[in-house]
């Protein structure tokens, strides 16, 4: 007797075939993603070396304006703010000792 | 279907072929519902999980290591939702004590009563039994399909299924069983 197949056809949800295809259906739609336009390819080919270029340059740009912002904070690097910008960096000879650009501007024009 | 199946319809599935994703749902959710019946034992909640396996294993497609042989991969998908259910139904105080079983009377039923005492009778099984007579005598898996989807040997799988039938008879039909 054990060599024969309990029936289980009670159980099987594939009994109903139209319930059966609506949850395949709704496994396809759910599980796969939604197909991509070709407009949409095309326009995304298009313009992806724009958005990565911008990308890059906001990047950059944003680590720079942060290291700014963290050099002017009070308790930020002072150093990196007194001898890497504007005149301080022109006068940076006072500071470290070495010799006046203006000497060497003379001696130029000489 | 033979393991080449599989491995035509994995990357066609890949690049978004909605008739190979079709094709394999309904390949895959007859080993998903067994799997999920065996651990929640509610043929509505087994249905309704075979079906978030296969959407799992459709969007994690990407993942899966070897598209000629996706059966272990879809039988972990399959048997870690049913579990992470009946842990969320454990949490939520709903009883699911699956160890315990009624006895079940024996006259004829039915069809929706068929399926209520099918269940019950699956309550005699230890999961293992319960997925190998699912697969075999619900979805009609040969032994290898089970062997390779369940990761047992194909004399485990005969053993299970030898056992199983014995032991849901005893109890759909205890007059035809010798004591």
């Amino acid at each position: 007797m054990t060599d024969h197949p309990i029936d289980f056809s009670s159980l099987d949800p594939r009994r109903d075939p139209d319930r059966f295809d609506g949850l395949i259906r709704h496994v396809v739609a759910r599980g796969l993603p939604p197909p991509v336009s070709p407009l949409t390819w095309g326009l995304a080919r298009l313009f992806a070396p724009g958005f990565a270029t911008a990308l890059a340059l906001a990047l950059v740009f944003g680590a720079l304006a942060m290291r700014q912002t963290v050099a002017h904070e009070p308790g930020g690097d002072s150093a990196t703010a007194t001898t890497d910008t504007g005149p301080f960096a022109f006068a940076s000879w006072a500071a470290d000792g070495s010799d006046d650009p203006w000497t060497d501007l003379e001696m130029l024009r000489r | 279907m033979s393991h080449d199946d599989d491995r035509t319809l994995v990357p066609r599935i890949l690049d978004g072929d909605a008739r190979a994703a079709d094709a394999f749902a309904r390949r895959w959710f007859g080993p998903c519902y067994a799997v999920a019946l065996a651990i929640v034992r509610h043929p509505e909640d087994a249905r309704d999980l075979a079906q978030e396996s296969l959407i799992k294993a459709l969007r994690r497609l990407d993942q899966l290591a070897d598209p000629g042989a996706p059966g272990p991969w879809i039988h972990a998908i399959a048997r870690n939702t049913a579990l992470s259910h009946l842990a969320r139904a454990r949490r939520r105080g709903r009883s699911v004590d699956l160890d315990a079983v009624t006895p079940i009377p024996a006259p004829a039923a039915p069809d929706g009563d068929d399926a209520a005492r099918l269940v019950h009778a699956l309550g005699v099984l230890k999961e293992n039994e319960r997925a190998v007579v699912l697969l075999h005598d619900l979805d009609g898996l040969p032994h290898a399909g089970i062997a390779a989807f369940l990761g047992v040997s194909e004399t485990n799988s005969r053993q299970l299924l030898f056992v199983a039938r014995k032991k849901l008879r005893a109890v759909l039909r205890p007059e035809e069983e010798p004591s």
